[in-house]
Order: structure tokens, then C-alpha cells, then sequence
């Protein structure tokens, strides 16, 4: 073998393929001179790739809806400022007269954030009585006015239910006044907490003010050291059941509650 | 090392060496095919037609690949005759069309030898050890193929051009539009590339087809 191996594959290489492969020109002839069709996009392309957006569209949807996802690209309407965002800041003075007349109750570490919601429209007296130590920028109405001018339904609060816009009744406003004139700036907690209860028997359920009433009564109850009381008050909120609504507020008041199993504290306020 | 890589891309257009200055015999029917002349176009085709099916087919390794690449350079070769001012001759610049389009094809091409390779191993002995001579020879050829796809088209084209053509590295690099020294460098490179895989190709069976080939 005088050739290696690379040199005889070479030679096997250039005899098997030669140039004599007639029928190989006329079949390309005959394709060059056959008309190419169209390399454009057929309608029917264009419908499969029609539908196949179509139906990714509307899954996408459909999930983004069943998950709760579609306010992404939904526009949502327009958003009410927090109604105490909108407020001017409270008078120092009814502050410090509650944080006077209702100290934490004894063993109980104060929570860092205290505040009890008032409507702007109805509750011209809107004054956390608890001391603000640590203030989140997310909760810009701790520094409520004393009063308030009304503000218009849709800018008081978001995500609340369309049945809550209903005007309450007469009745019940001045129940809401009481008990919230009781509530913040006596800072008499217990008339509060029996106005609060009033109120909320006679509001209709789904009335404009009954989850601030609801909030109001549950801070009523834990400056009156009703702990178990105030934690069943207060649990909704920190669970989410009126949405963001006093959340956070509410976790960190029921994180300052002791366990449910200690025994209930000595009423602040009304021994 | 940049005009390989656009090479290998397709973006390098060939200069050739050396560009001709006097009218070259195809110039009368280029000049006619590129201004729409069926019958000039049919001409070339007709002359050339075969020396590009032949290098496709050595390059590609595949005669269906082979065929549609050389389908492929006369279906654009109107176009490029637009471009084409008489640098090299009419062959060169179709030559180097193929090697410029040849890309995809050689990998269509690569895919049906490695599933034809996965599909026949269980009679390539058979096949290696077969008496007859064609046969065998066959066989090497389609092993040099399949070490050939180990190479960069750039590689590949020039040790087609230069040892199974047997073209000058002039004429070589005309078509590959680099210089000779750059085309016998590519071939050096190619052939030690290609005595390793074709030792690694089952020496066995190679034992075979060499003892029916000498």
C-alpha cells in the first residue's frame, strides 16, 4: 500500500462522484424551468397563526381573570385616595388628652400603631389616640384633622363594595357621631364601645361606615383590656377580610394582645 | 481569521486574485443572461451545470443535498449575474456560489449521514468486508464524507477543491476568494484533521475495505 488511507478515501471520494450524471441535469432543468411557487404566506398560515394568538389571548385571559391577575391590564377605576391621606393633620391636643385618659393597659406592651379610622364624611373628629411612634409612610392619616370638610364617595376608600355608597340612615349617623365623639375625643372608651355596638345594630350591613364602626369597636375593646373580645374583633382585619383595610394596624395590635390562654388584663380605663 | 469567519457566514464575497482583464469567452452570454436571454441562460447552464453538480456532490458528501445546492446556484445565478463583473472566470464565480450556499445544505446533509450511520451499523462490517471492490470503495468515500463533517466549511471546501479536484490553491482560492497561501494552510489543517477521524473510524473495518482495495 503505497497510499495512506486519507489519500485512497480522497481517490474514492472523486471517482464515485463524477460529472456524469445526465439524468441529474434534466431533472434540475426541468425544475428550473417549472414555475417556483409563491414562498409568501397562505391564508391558511395566516389563519393558524390567527387562532393560535386568538386562543393564547383568551387563556391567558381567562386565567388572568380566575387568578384575579387582570387588573394588570385592566385599568382600574379610578382610586380613592385613603380617606385619611386626604385629611390635614390632627390637633395635637385631643392626642395627647387620649393618650392621657387611656394609657396601654398594665402588661400589655403598646403597639406601635393605634389608630382607629374615622370617615371623613361623617366623623368630623378623627384623632388616633395612640401614640405613633414608629410611622409607616404607607399610613398617612394618623395625623387626621379634628374636621374634616365631606369628601365625595369615590375618593374615601378603595376597594369598597358599591352597597357601602348607600347613605346611611339617620339614626345611625348620629349613632356613628356618639359613639365616635365618645370614641376620640372624650376618649371614653366604654360609652364608645356601647355606641360602636349600637351603631352596628342599627346600620344596614352593608352600610357606608360599618367596617370603620367595626375597627373602631375592636380598639375599643383592647383599651378597655377586653382582650379576647378585641382579638375577635380584630382578626378579620388581619386576616384579610376587608381587604387591605387596617391590616397591618391589625396584625400589630393582636401581636401586642397576649395569648389567648393568659388571663384577661384589668380594665384600664374603666376600673 | 475575520474573513474566515465571514466566510464561513456567507458575508465575505470572494475577491479573486488576480482579476482578468480581458474578456473571458463567457462574457457575450453573460452579458446576455443577465439582461434576461433564456437562451444564453439555458447555455450556461448547459456548460457549467455538471461541474457544479460534481463539486456539490464532493462537497456535500450527499447527491440529493448535491443536487438541490446546484438547483439552488442556477435559480440565483440570474440575480448574480447582475454582480458579476468578469473578476474570474464564469466557473470560478459559480463555484463560489456553491460554497457560499452551501451551508445549510451541508448540515441537511450531515443529519442524513449521521442517521444513516446510527441505521447501518449493524452491517457495516458486512459492507467492509465485501469482495467487491466497488463496494468498498464506496464505502471509504462515504467515511471521508463523514470525516468531513468534522471540518468548518471553510476547511472543507478548500481540501475539496485542492485534493479531491485537484485544483490549484490559486485556482482554489479564486473560488474561496483568499489567497493561495491561505488555502494551503486550511488543506494542511483539513487532512490532519481528517487522518485522525479516519483512524478513529472503526480501523478494523477500514483494515477490510483497504485489503479489498489494494
Amino acid at each position: 500500500m503505497s497510499l495512506d488511507l486519507l489519500e485512497r478515501a480522497t481517490r474514492a471520494l472523486r471517482e464515485t462522484t463524477d460529472a456524469s450524471d445526465a439524468a441529474a441535469l434534466d431533472r434540475v432543468l426541468e425544475r428550473i424551468e417549472r414555475p417556483k411557487p409563491s414562498r409568501g404566506l397562505s391564508m391558511r398560515h395566516v389563519r393558524i397563526v390567527a387562532w393560535t394568538l386568538a386562543s393564547s389571548l383568551l387563556g391567558v385571559g381567562a386565567w388572568a381573570n380566575v387568578t384575579g391577575r387582570v387588573s394588570w391590564f385592566v385599568p382600574e377605576p379610578a382610586r380613592a385616595p385613603e380617606p385619611a391621606a386626604a385629611a390635614p393633620p390632627a390637633a395635637p391636643a385631643p392626642r395627647e388628652r387620649a393618650r392621657r385618659r387611656a394609657p396601654a393597659p398594665a402588661g400589655l406592651e403598646q403597639p406601635e400603631v393605634v389608630d382607629e379610622p374615622a370617615p371623613p364624611e361623617l366623623a368630623p373628629e378623627v384623632v388616633p389616640p395612640a401614640p405613633v411612634p414608629d410611622p409607616a409612610p404607607s399610613e398617612p392619616r394618623r395625623d387626621t384633622p379634628k374636621r374634616v370638610a365631606p369628601v365625595a364617595p369615590s375618593a374615601t376608600r378603595e376597594a369598597r363594595p358599591p352597597a357601602r355608597l348607600a347613605p346611611p340612615a339617620p339614626d345611625a349617623d348620629s349613632l356613628y357621631r356618639a359613639a365616635h365623639d365618645a370614641h376620640f375625643a372624650r376618649a371614653d372608651y366604654a360609652e364608645a364601645l356601647a355606641l360602636w355596638d349600637r351603631y352596628l345594630a342599627a346600620a344596614e350591613p352593608g352600610q357606608r361606615w360599618t367596617i370603620e364602626a367595626r375597627y373602631n369597636r375592636g380598639i375599643a375593646l383592647y383599651r378597655l383590656g377586653k382582650n379576647d373580645a378585641a382579638r375577635e374583633a380584630l382578626e378579620p382585619f388581619a386576616r384579610g377580610e376587608y381587604g387591605s383595610y387596617r391590616r397591618s394596624d391589625a396584625r400589630r395590635l393582636l401581636d401586642a394582645l397576649p395569648a389567648p390562654s393568659q388571663p384577661a388584663r384589668a380594665l384600664p380605663s374603666a376600673d | 481569521m475575520i474573513c474566515h469567519i465571514l466566510f464561513d457566514v456567507g458575508l465575505f464575497h470572494p475577491k479573486p486574485v488576480g482579476a482578468r482583464e480581458g474578456a473571458s469567452p463567457d462574457d457575450e452570454r453573460v452579458s446576455r443572461a443577465a439582461r434576461g436571454e433564456r437562451a444564453a441562460f439555458v447555455s450556461l447552464y448547459r456548460e457549467h451545470f455538471a461541474e457544479v453538480h460534481t463539486f456539490a456532490a464532493r462537497l456535500l458528501g450527499c447527491p440529493m443535498a448535491a443536487e438541490d445546492l446546484a438547483h439552488e446556484v442556477f435559480l440565483a445565478l440570474p440575480q448574480a449575474l447582475g454582480r458579476f463583473r468578469g473578476q474570474c472566470s464564469l466557473r470560478s464565480y459559480l463555484l463560489s456560489i456553491t460554497v457560499r450556499r452551501a451551508r445549510q445544505h451541508l448540515r441537511a446533509a450531515q443529519r442524513r449521514r449521521a442517521a444513516e450511520s446510527r441505521a447501518m451499523k449493524e452491517v457495516e462490517a458486512t459492507v467492509a468486508l465485501a469482495a467487491d471492490a466497488e463496494l468498498a470503495r464506496r464505502e471509504l468515500a462515504a467515511r471521508l464524507n463523514r470525516a468531513l463533517d468534522a471540518l468548518p466549511l471553510a476547511q472543507r471546501a478548500a481540501f475539496v477543491l485542492c485534493e479531491v479536484e485537484e485544483r490549484s490553491s490559486a485556482e482554489a482560492g479564486e473560488i474561496l476568494g483568499e489567497k493561495a497561501g491561505t488555502v494551503r494552510n486550511r488543506v494542511f489543517h483539513a487532512k490532519r484533521t481528517l487522518r485522525e477521524r479516519l483512524a478513529e473510524l472503526s480501523p478494523d473495518s477500514l483494515a477490510g475495505v483497504l485489503e479489498v482495495e489494494s
